[in-house]
């Protein structure tokens, strides 16, 4: 799970062009939009693309799960592995 | 008529050759313990037969009148309540005798009549599969025709001769003026008697067309009076119009009215107006349309104010354009929008001629597009977007997917798929773009298809992303969302303005960027000045087609 949750720090930092920013830097747990990370709608739209791209989840439109999904790193990283082990 | 909360009627049925069905008629009437004046409009020999027996078995409930010849249906019905009207009875009930109509219902129209006194009770036909389908059309041409002569929806169905009048008001009208003799005379009543400001009551009530009923109705003959009846009342209504406009306001009859006109009414007129257009040209269409949009123009007061709103700006900007705000300009940008819908239709019906259609720019987009190429074409409400988009399902190997905010264009989308089923072929239907939707749109790009989003709408969500750009003389939001898609679509950017000409339309493929390139820390800055750029061309474009700018709604908000 750490390998995965680091990865999905990666692409948020490659997507986002986040130049100052590393993997440690990025709390697994805190709001990846508002005050944690300060996220905008259109860097959600940009890094739910990127990360269907690379794992073939599909982020239907305006979901309050796709929302839930988006709440943190760590919850990122679940769906992608519950995506992954079905 | 001394207790004012009840009423006397009387039951006036106009009888001409209706031997078979009349005796059925008048039973059920007896058999309600009320009054009933048969007028017998010149009938054979056979029918008058019936009905003097008739007459003979019920004396003291039966009065029956005789016209020495045939006047007429409204002739009849005239005849039968003046003699109520002297006879101290305060309510006529008119039903046909030819026993399409349900007695059962009487009571209820009486209970409603009871509960109104000053009111006009109609029957608003509900019609079983008897009735043949070109019967309905005609007959809703009349409701159209009536619609646009009442300003206003409250006439459900004026042809149906079924209903309760006050005898006192009918009588003073009758008095006043040379009623419709014959088939004519219903609708003739009813819309003159709203006009004198009395509330009408529609009933639905079952009407069937029995296949061996007596109908009287002479094709030829009774459709021309029928027509010059509309006529006569259209030219009644034009010198009313202030009266009728101004009882709306003074909210003397509170009910509905064309201000809860919903936009799938207004695409019933629309239809309507459509057939005139299909069989009679644009002309008839026109002379249809303005009273038509008199009213949605008096309704629609945000639309009203929006216009005004923007023909002050483009005013200010540029007086040479010669389009002054106010009544007459709201009216003339109306009509624009009015012809503009009209155009549609004839798009995807196929009438619109493209023969005098102009291209530029499109050898730029050919070019990409032979080299399997795909693209964004960013587009306005100005002008006809309709017309991109059938003229690109008409372009061999071009493939554009349109997205669209549905609930702005439910009812005229629907409209349009009657019209031409495949016209939805190429709407996506997008209120906030999702991953899994840009998703899509990247590999219909990838395939070299295009994709068309409007630059000038703002999406139906809670908190818009958009940026201000001057418009107009003022500032204005603008929806970002073009250039965030064409970020992630990394393919060339068109801006696509269609417009309107005298008897053609012009069709422009502006390139606008190779490729859209959006840094995160410079967003905004980046995404305000693609925005300034469109709303530059935009206005450039605005200028030469002023009265086709189609966004009726506050354009220059300031609060998103």
């Amino acid at each position: 799970m750490q390998k995965l949750e680091d990865e999905v720090k990666q692409v948020i930092i490659d997507v986002l062009q986040l130049e100052d920013t590393t993997i440690n830097d990025i709390d697994t747990n805190a709001a990846l939009f508002g005050d944690g990370l300060g996220l905008d709608s259109i860097d959600a739209l940009e890094l739910g693309v990127a990360l269907q791209k690379r794992y073939g989840i599909a982020l239907s439109a305006n979901s309050e799960e796709t929302r839930r999904h988006f709440a943190s790193v760590k919850s990122l990283a679940a769906m992608i592995a519950s995506h992954k082990a079905t | 008529m001394t207790n004012p909360h009840s009423i006397n009627p009387c039951v006036v049925i106009p009888v001409y050759n209706h031997q078979h069905a009349i005796g059925a008629m008048v039973n059920a009437i007896i058999a309600q313990d009320l009054p009933c004046i048969l007028v017998d409009d010149g009938s054979s020999t056979a029918c008058a037969q019936v009905l003097d027996q008739l007459a003979e078995k019920t004396p003291q409930k039966i009065t029956l009148l005789r016209h020495a010849k045939n006047f007429g249906k409204g002739a009849a019905v005239l005849t039968g309540f003046r003699q109520a009207a002297e006879l101290g009875y305060s309510h006529g009930l008119q039903i046909d005798a030819d026993g399409q109509h349900c007695a059962a219902d009487i009571p209820h129209f009486l209970e409603l009549a009871t509960a109104e006194p000053n009111a006009v009770i109609v029957g608003y036909p509900q019609y079983d599969d008897s009735v043949p389908k070109l019967r309905l059309y005609a007959r809703y041409l009349t409701h159209v025709w009536v619609w646009i002569n009442t300003l206003s929806f409250d006439i459900k169905d004026s042809m149906c001769g079924f209903r309760v009048y006050p005898l006192a008001s009918f009588i003073a009208l009758a008095q006043q003026i040379k009623l419709g003799a014959h088939m004519d005379f219903d609708s003739d009543v009813l819309v003159r008697l709203y006009w004198q400001g009395l509330k009408i009551v529609n009933v639905p009530t079952h009407v069937g067309y029995p296949t061996d009923g007596v109908s009287h109705f002479r094709v030829v003959k009774d459709n021309v009076l029928i027509s010059m009846m509309h006529a006569k009342l259209f030219f009644g209504m034009l010198w009313r119009s202030p009266q009728l406009i101004a009882r709306k306001f003074k909210g003397k009859i509170p009910s509905q009215h064309w201000a809860q006109i919903n936009e799938v009414t207004f695409v019933t007129g629309m239809r309507f107006l459509f057939f005139v257009f299909r069989y009679c040209g644009r002309w008839p269409f026109r002379i249809v349309l303005y009273p038509v949009l008199t009213g949605y123009i008096i309704a629609k007061s945000t639309a009203r104010a929006a216009s005004n709103n923007y023909l002050q700006h483009l005013n200010a900007v540029d007086p040479t354009l010669n389009i002054k705000p106010g009544l007459r300009g709201v009216m003339r940008h109306f009509a624009a929008f009015a012809e503009s819908i009209l155009d549609k239709m004839l798009l995807w019906s196929g009438l619109f001629n493209f023969a005098n259609t102009q291209y530029f720019g499109q050898g730029n987009v050919l070019n990409n597009l032979a080299q399997g190429r795909g693209g964004l074409f960013i587009c306005t409400h100005l002008g006809n977007l309709e017309l991109c988009r059938v003229l690109v399902k008409q372009a061999k190997g071009l493939k554009v997917t349109v997205l669209v905010h549905t609930k702005h264009a439910q009812a005229f989308n629907k409209l349009l798929a009657q019209i031409d089923p495949t016209s939805q072929l190429n709407l996506l239907q997008v209120t906030e773009m999702s991953p899994a939707t840009a998703v899509q749109l990247m590999e219909k790009v990838a395939q070299g298809e295009y994709i068309a989003i409007a630059g000038d709408r703002i999406p139906v969500a809670p908190n818009p992303r958009v940026a201000f750009a001057p418009f107009l003389g003022q500032n204005a939001p603008f929806p970002v969302g073009p250039y965030v898609l064409a970020n992630l679509l990394q393919c060339p950017v068109y801006l696509m303005f269609s417009l309107r000409t005298r008897d053609g339309a012009e069709l422009y493929f502006e390139p606008f960027r190779e490729v859209i390139q959006l840094a995160r820390k410079n967003r905004d800055q980046a995404l305000a000045e693609l925005v300034r750029e469109y709303a530059a061309r935009l206005e450039y474009h605005c200028r030469r087609a002023p009265l086709q700018w189609f966004n009726f709604y506050d354009f220059w908000q300031k609060n998103i």
